[in-house]
């Protein structure tokens, strides 16, 4: 089958789901929201040049490997400044690359999978392909950021290949600007070859009319690794995510830690799947939520374990801030394989008083010790991140908890 | 001094004077720790009739931390575990909050005295010891340079080498800054071998029953145990 009359079937599966509501989370009527062409805007300008600081991103790029912007639905801007790692927008890559690039088209997300998919295919516009080559390791990261200005529809498809032995960072910064209303369907697939590393640093910062369906599935070969950490900061009004990990290859390893910080109105859905299939592969689902005002927040974790001597874990902690709040830790393990470990922890609390006195007694007041204690309660594991990442996560979390305790 | 709707301590008067190191020996259940949890300003303890001085000031409705910054510290019994929070960075918070300027030297030099540099990057009190806890809790009071210690059951759970260790840290704070005080609470008494103190007051019911030396006191106690005094305070 030719490219074109692959693209054709696609776009016929892409139909038929039109409809298809998504397993989770709220059901938006999808034809409300239409692609827009943006509004001329100057990156640089104050207002949204700390917009996007505030999720990550270096808008001068300078401290970057490669970078892509994309506003609303027209890509402003992609550049590699890395020997090694291409970046192009995806519908270039697929002119270019049209002998293999099928291999990589919805593949590890469906076309079909809800409504989303199938929107995002037929309606979306944008998004990115890189490719980090064989063997290169990158010591910047590599940055995208989807920016809503205009609002509307924003559905670009994205696609990263870590080919065998390469190492790569990325960070994403998705925001919008006060008010816009809007959707957020991000599409992206990951193909991470033998013994290649990929760390997905993303940061969301939305509005609270917006909603934000974003659909990611990571295919890990032998050997290979992904690690992720998710953070939400400011409130959207529904951010329904379910990134589902293929550990396919042999002793292939995934992380994911979504850090989400619900406020106001929200509803959140927001968990990760890992199916570890590769003999002796490993998959870890981790995450913390701080619920405040009216949100509802779903943090669910699901391991499927396939494979033979597989190993799983899923912790998923919250802390209610407010008696409004509502909270559903749901882990998940499945296991069809009698050599699978799996295992789960889930709580669900309140800050504890005798932490915030014991504080107290050191000095500390009653705001300062809640602080400290939302901010250890916040504590995960950061692991394999490039230090200039590490360091934005970190102070992404400060963030979040001074804005947990205001 | 009352938690919730019980009344816990009834009868109390007891003084510590500059310098003074001063134990409350009493039975399970006889308000030590509720004692000192209202001097030190817990929230959860209310003072329901009598005052509190502290350098000629009433500090009965002060906010807890605030006789902290007064230089009132509760060292507790059973500290709380706060999962995330690393021993070494609540030592850096304290230590800024005081003024102290060179933070990492300070921690250093506590965690010498107080034995606890394998634990500065452990989550606090998780996964310690009954001995490696009181060692930190007391190496956190000891960051505040307090002017008088409320020590709460040093000696309790701990074995005898960590006793020594404590008694250390406790002396330590004591001699660090001329004049300051100390209010140990202790069940057994252990821990008067290792500190020197000035006084003892023993404690049942809420009530002071007797009033003397810590070697006349725990001698006492040791011979006849907490026995209550029908007739006012007892002095030995």
């Amino acid at each position: 089958m030719g490219l074109e009359s692959f693209r054709e079937k696609i776009k016929e599966l892409a139909k038929v789901a039109l409809n298809k509501p998504s397993r989770y989370g709220s059901d938006i009527n999808i034809y409300e929201f239409i692609p827009k062409e943006p509004p001329k805007i100057n990156l640089y300008e104050s207002r949204f040049s700390k917009r996007l600081e505030g999720v990550g991103i270096d808008v001068k790029a300078s401290t970057r490997s490669a970078t892509y912007f994309q506003v609303d639905s027209k890509v402003l801007a992609y550049k590699s400044f890395y020997p090694g790692v291409e970046i192009l927008p995806l519908e270039m890559a697929i002119d270019q690359y049209r002998d293999f690039i099928r291999d990589y088209l919805w593949r590890a997300v469906p076309v079909d999978t809800d409504k989303y998919t199938a929107i995002a295919e037929l309606r979306g516009s944008g998004g990115y392909f890189i490719r980090i080559k064989r063997g290169v390791k990158v010591d910047k990261p590599i940055q995208t950021c989807l920016f809503m200005v205009g609002g509307g529809l924003q559905a670009p498809h994205n696609i990263v290949i870590a080919e065998e032995g390469s190492e790569a960072h990325l960070i994403t910064g998705c925001t919008i600007m006060p008010e816009v209303v809007g959707l957020h369907v991000g599409i992206t697939e990951f193909y991470i070859e033998d013994r290649a590393r990929v760390t997905y640093t993303m940061i969301h910062a939305w509005n609270k009319v917006v909603h934000v369906r974003p659909r990611t599935g990571i295919y890990l070969s032998n050997d290979s690794e992904y690690i992720s950490y998710y953070m939400t900061l400011a409130n959207a009004k529904s951010i329904q995510t379910f990134p589902k990990i293929y550990a396919k290859g042999d002793t292939s390893r995934a992380y994911s830690s979504s850090i989400i910080l619900a406020l106001g109105d929200a509803e959140y859905d927001i968990g990760t799947e890992v199916v570890l299939i590769g003999q002796g592969s490993k998959g870890e689902v981790v995450s913390r939520v701080l619920a405040k005002d009216n949100s509802v927040t779903y943090a669910r974790g699901r391991i499927v374990g396939l494979g033979e001597k597989v190993k799983g874990h899923v912790e998923c902690r919250a802390l209610s801030l407010s008696s409004k709040a509502c909270i559903l830790a749901v882990p998940e393990l499945e296991s069809k394989s009698q050599t699978a470990e799996l295992t789960h922890e889930a709580s669900i609390g309140k800050l504890a008083e005798d932490e915030i006195i014991y504080l107290m007694s050191k000095g500390f007041d009653e705001k300062e010790a809640e602080s400290i204690v939302i901010r250890g309660f916040m504590d995960v594991s950061i692991r394999g991140l490039l230090p200039s990442l590490e360091r934005t996560v970190k102070s992404v979390i400060d963030l979040i908890t001074r804005m947990a305790t205001h | 001094m009352g938690v919730g709707n019980k009344v816990i301590v009834r009868d109390v008067s007891i003084s510590v004077g500059y310098s003074d190191v001063v134990f409350i020996l009493g039975p399970n259940g006889s308000g030590k720790t509720t004692l000192l949890r209202g001097i030190a300003g817990d929230p959860r303890v209310k003072v329901l009739k009598g005052s509190i001085v502290f350098d000629r000031r009433d500090i009965t409705d002060l906010p807890m931390n605030k006789r902290v910054e007064l230089g009132i510290v509760l060292s507790h019994q059973i500290p709380p575990k706060i999962r995330g929070v690393k021993i070494k960075s609540l030592l850096e918070n304290i230590l800024k909050k005081v003024g102290v300027k060179e933070v990492e030297s300070r921690i250093k030099e506590l965690a010498k005295l107080f034995n606890t540099e394998h634990l500065l990057d452990r989550d606090l009190f998780a996964d310690l010891s009954g001995g490696e806890i009181k060692r930190v809790e007391l190496m956190i009071t000891a960051c505040l340079n307090p002017k008088l210690i409320l020590v709460d059951e040093p000696d309790s759970g701990v074995d005898v080498e960590s006793i020594k260790v404590i008694a250390d840290g406790i002396n330590e704070i004591l001699g660090r800054n001329p004049g300051t005080s100390a209010l140990i609470v202790t069940h057994s008494g252990l821990i008067t071998k290792y500190v020197p103190g000035t006084k003892a007051y023993v404690i049942v019911d809420g009530v002071i029953t007797m009033e003397g030396s810590p070697r006349d006191i725990f001698t006492h106690v040791m011979s006849k145990g907490f026995k209550v005094l029908k007739h006012g305070v007892r002095k030995l």
